[in-house]
This record gives structure tokens, C-alpha cells and sequence, in this order.
């Protein structure tokens, strides 16, 4: 009963269950994208379960 | 996140198709506008920018300065009109004259430093870029494709005067000579002759030569050409040269979405001539420069309007018969440039002390310009959104969408069917997607893939280009640094602007 998923079906789980920070930034989808001032800050930590 | 970069940049080019989507918070403008110093040595200084590519090139520095180029003797004469001790009613030499005094003149000189300018970007100008003195600076979107080439040759802008020769003696006197009465108001003395206006007539002639330097290479060739739409016109001693002059119309509303296609085909030499009068009072404004015999072309919509002439660049050649036309800064500088038949070699004048002048000026050349244009550099250098880490300190809060950027290709943007495979009739992006009936519109209109495509949100925040190539292969994608977020609404002209709600991932990070 692994949670890991297997090779190329990262989107899925990623979808369904992202961690509360990623569906926020995530927040409705779409074309566009917001980028942040200088380096912006740091990328939230994706659980390994999730990472691509 | 903060910035994609892709290391190996795209192909050089000299032909181009852009397609991009774009929107700045008020706060963000109000931020660059309040930390803009005028410091030319500062890159993005003033300047929010969108996309960075190409090499950085450097600007020499360089200041002003007098210079003694000779020397003259200086003759003060006065009219004695009545002391004893000497020749009454007579020019009569002033003590310590004649004297012997420099001859100044100015010149610009490189102080020897250089310091880096922006590389090639498409950014939105918050300088002073358009109106007049004094107006409240507007955003503009502006686009600058930096060569890193100088002039093949220019000669004869009529900037600095170098005095290498003057009469000797040059005869002067303070005051001018008055009466001076005697017993029953009779003048002492007679006055010297003077003409209808009062002037005393000219007791001696000389003549004034003029030579030029050629200055040109030191105020002209301090930094590398560049097509651009708004102005570059300032420089190290504080003027800026676009004041006055309306500018472009590519005002960025703040909180707004905007699409601009851009295309260029750079493949032609620029070649430009500048002006020759013969006026003593030229007209200013003059009506248009010289003349274009060689030059390179843009086109460019904003929110779905076709801008040409004045409207597109601030380096339109004006009233030239090609509404598409561009030229480079230098070359528009040439184009501007005047000679003057009239002061070349003007009448002798009587210079009111008493001199018949003859006035020789350096019988300097028209302007002219000459540059065979090269690709734009935008490969070895890492493209930047909205701008590379070497700008990292520059990059501030943007939001955009479906980048499509096609190298070897030009677009009439004009033609309101070209527009049509990128903003659709209700000013909302066309997608870039094929279907399975077509492929992508701007592939079909243009005939190749882009060489740079970001469309969906998941695609940038992974810089994954799916452009002509797509490929895993790390080097082929973008490296997305920091935090790239989703952002809605999305891009419109005409749609929703502002969110609904901000995002609570936003301001948590705004406020970190």
C-alpha cells in the first residue's frame, strides 16, 4: 500500500491531494502566473510522495 | 517564484514574432518609480522588466571639459574726450593692454570608466520617457533590442565648437564712449563716427576661424546601437532628451492586463543622412530630419491596436514614408543632425566693439550614419522572465501569460487577421494548443513552431517550454527560481482584472 505513485502519474495525486500551500498557489488554475520580487520567496516543500 | 532562465538563451535573430501577455500591480510601478535615482549606471534602474536576453554591453563614461587651444591678444582702446595728458578727441590704449590671454574651448572626453547597460528587453519604461517637463511619468512598455555594435561610420553632427583662431589684437573697450561737455554744454570733444544704429563704425577687420572636432565618436560612440521604442536619451551630464517630444503610446494602466505582439525584421543596413539648410533662423521645431536611405522595420500591437509611426517608436525617422520604419538611435541622431550652410560661412558682421568680422567656419560635412546590421545576440545568454539572475535585484511583481516567441519570422500587425491567431475579436488570448482538426493558429499563420512557448500556468511555474523542440532534456526548459504562482483572472482585455479575493498564498508571501 505504497502512497508513492508509480512513474508518470504524478499529476494525478498532485491534483487531488496537493499539500494546503500548493492548492493555494494553485488557487483556480489557469494561463497566468504571478512572479515575486527578486528571488522571490523560498519554494514551499513538496512532501517526496509529490515531488516530479 | 521569482524568475525563470533559460541558460542557453534562443537563436540570434533578425527576424522575430513575440506574443505576450502581461499585467503590473500599481504598487510595483509605484516601487520602481520611488527607487528610480537617474543613475545610468544602474541597469532596470527606472525600468521593470518583463524579459531580459542577449549580452550585457557596456556605456563608456564620459564628462566635459575646457580646454586652452591657443591664444590671442586682447586690445582695450577708450575715446579720450578731454584729459590733458593725453591725445584729446582720439582711441587711446588702455593701461596693460594689449593683453595676452587663452583661448578656451570645450570638448567631450571617455574618463576611461565603463560600466554595464541593460542587455536586449521587453520591460515597462517608469522614467520620464514621454510628455513634457515636468508631467507625472507615465509606465510604458519598451522594447530594446541591443546590438553590440558601434557606427561603421558617422561624421558631422554639429556638436562642439573648437576656437582656434581669433583677430590679434582684438580690439574691445569698456564703457562705450559718452560726451563729455564743456562751458555752454558743448562737447568737449567730437565722438567717433557711428552708423544709423548709433554702433560705432568699424575701425579694424578680422577674422574669427572656426574649426570642428570630430566629437561625434566620443558623444556618439560611448554605447553600442540599439532599436528601441521608447527614447534612450539621457545622459551622464543630466539632460534628458525626450522630454518634449510626445513619445509612444504604449501607456501600461497599472492592474491591467495587456498584450503586446511585436515583430522586427533587422535585416537591412541602416543608413542615414542628416539635414542641410541655409537659414539664419532655422524653423523649430523642424518639420522632419534628413533623409533614410537604408533601414529596418517593426511592427507592434498593443491591446490589439496597430501602432505606427510616432505611435510604435520614438525612433521613427519623422515623417518618412514608411509608417513600419526603424532606425537605430545613432542613426536617428544623424537624421536629426543639421548643417547649417548659413553659419558655415556667414556675412561679415560688425561685432559692436568696434570690428568688422569675418566669420570662417570648419566646413564640416553632413551627418551621416552607416551600419550594417548583425543578428541580434539572444543565444549564449541566458533568456530571463521577466528577468535573469544577474538582474535578480530588478525582478519585481509581475503577472504574465502565454509567452509565444518565434525567431526567424516577421508579422504585419496590421493585418487584423495576424492578429487573430494570437487575441481573438473579444481581446482574450487564442490558444497556442493544436487541436487535433489544426495546428496551433500562429504555427499555421507563420509556418513554424515557436522557439520559446509558455502557455498554461502548470507550464510556466515548471518553465517547461513546449515550443519547436519540447524535449526533457534540462538544458531545452526554463529553470523556474523561487516561487512562481498561478494568478487569476486571467489574461483579457476586456475581462475581470483584479481577483476577487487575493490569494492567501500571495499575501503570505508578500509578507514574508
Amino acid at each position: 500500500m505504497s502512497e508513492i505513485p508509480p512513474e508518470g502519474t504524478v499529476e494525478r495525486p498532485f491534483r487531488e491531494n496537493p499539500p494546503r500551500l500548493l492548492l493555494e498557489a494553485h488557487w483556480g488554475g489557469g494561463l497566468a502566473v504571478h512572479f515575486f520580487a527578486g528571488a522571490g520567496p523560498p519554494v514551499p516543500a513538496i512532501p517526496p510522495a509529490l515531488r516530479r | 517564484m521569482s524568475y525563470l532562465q533559460l541558460d542557453k538563451g534562443f537563436p540570434d535573430f533578425t527576424k522575430l514574432v513575440l506574443s505576450l501577455w502581461f499585467r503590473v500591480p500599481q504598487a510595483t510601478i509605484d516601487a520602481v518609480m520611488l527607487a528610480y535615482k537617474n543613475r545610468p549606471d544602474v541597469p532596470f534602474d527606472g525600468i521593470i522588466p518583463l524579459m531580459t536576453f542577449g549580452p550585457s554591453v557596456k556605456r563608456k563614461r564620459y564628462g566635459y571639459r575646457s580646454i586652452v587651444t591657443g591664444s590671442y591678444e586682447l586690445q582695450h582702446e577708450f575715446w579720450n574726450n578731454g584729459s590733458p595728458s593725453v591725445p584729446v578727441c582720439a582711441w587711446v590704449v588702455e593701461e596693460d593692454y594689449p593683453q595676452t590671454l587663452p583661448i578656451v574651448g570645450n570638448e567631450y572626453f571617455f574618463t576611461g570608466e565603463e560600466y554595464d547597460i541593460e542587455p536586449s528587453y521587453i520591460g515597462i519604461d517608469c522614467r520620464q520617457t514621454r510628455g513634457e517637463q515636468g508631467d507625472p511619468p507615465v509606465p510604458i512598455l519598451s522594447v530594446n533590442l541591443q546590438t553590440t555594435q558601434r557606427p561603421a561610420a558617422f561624421n558631422g553632427v554639429e556638436m562642439g565648437v573648437i576656437w582656434t583662431g581669433m583677430p590679434s589684437p582684438r580690439l574691445e573697450w569698456w564703457p562705450p564712449p559718452t560726451p563729455v561737455y564743456g562751458p555752454g554744454s558743448i562737447p568737449i570733444c567730437t565722438m567717433p563716427p557711428t552708423d544709423a544704429e548709433g554702433y560705432v563704425i568699424p575701425v579694424r577687420t578680422y577674422t574669427m576661424t572656426q574649426h570642428y572636432r570630430s566629437l561625434p565618436l566620443v558623444l556618439l560612440g560611448d554605447v553600442p546601437e540599439a532599436f528601441r521604442t521608447s527614447t534612450d536619451m539621457f545622459d551622464n551630464l543630466g539632460n534628458y532628451g525626450n522630454v518634449g517630444r510626445s513619445g509612444n503610446e504604449l501607456v501600461v494602466v497599472p492592474d491591467h492586463w495587456h498584450h503586446v505582439i511585436l515583430s522586427v525584421d533587422l535585416t537591412n543596413p541602416v543608413r542615414t543622412q542628416g539635414e542641410e539648410i541655409d537659414a539664419e533662423f532655422p524653423p523649430y521645431p523642424r518639420p522632419h530630419g534628413g533623409s533614410v536611405n537604408s533601414y529596418c522595420k517593426m511592427w507592434l500591437a498593443y491591446d490589439d491596436v496597430n501602432l505606427t509611426e510616432g505611435k510604435l517608436s520614438y525612433y521613427w525617422p519623422t515623417q518618412f514614408s514608411d509608417p513600419n520604419a526603424l532606425i537605430t538611435t545613432n542613426a536617428w541622431r544623424a537624421y536629426n543632425a543639421v548643417r547649417n550652410k548659413y553659419y558655415v560661412n556667414p556675412p561679415a558682421f560688425n561685432d559692436l566693439h568696434g570690428n568688422t568680422s569675418n566669420f570662417v567656419g570648419a566646413d564640416y560635412p553632413v551627418a551621416t550614419f552607416e551600419m550594417v546590421t548583425e543578428a541580434i545576440k539572444a543565444s549564449g545568454n541566458p533568456l530571463g522572465i521577466p528577468a535573469s539572475g544577474q538582474y535578480i535585484d530588478h525582478i519585481l511583481p509581475v503577472e504574465m501569460a502565454e509567452l509565444q516567441l518565434f525567431t526567424g519570422v516577421t508579422l504585419d500587425t496590421g493585418i487584423e487577421a495576424n492578429r487573430r491567431a494570437f487575441i481573438d475579436k473579444n481581446g482574450i488570448p487564442v490558444s497556442p494548443s493544436a487541436t487535433d482538426e489544426a495546428p496551433p493558429p500562429a504555427v499555421k499563420l507563420l509556418g513554424k513552431k515557436p522557439d520559446v512557448l509558455l502557455h498554461d500556468s502548470d507550464n510556466w511555474i515548471a518553465g517547461r517550454n513546449t515550443g519547436a523542440e519540447p524535449t526533457d532534456k534540462p538544458g531545452d526548459n526554463l529553470t523556474p527560481t523561487g516561487w512562481i504562482i498561478t494568478y487569476q483572472p486571467g489574461p483579457s482585455l476586456h475581462g475581470a482584472q483584479t481577483p476577487a479575493a487575493e490569494p492567501a498564498a500571495l499575501s503570505r508571501a508578500a509578507a514574508d
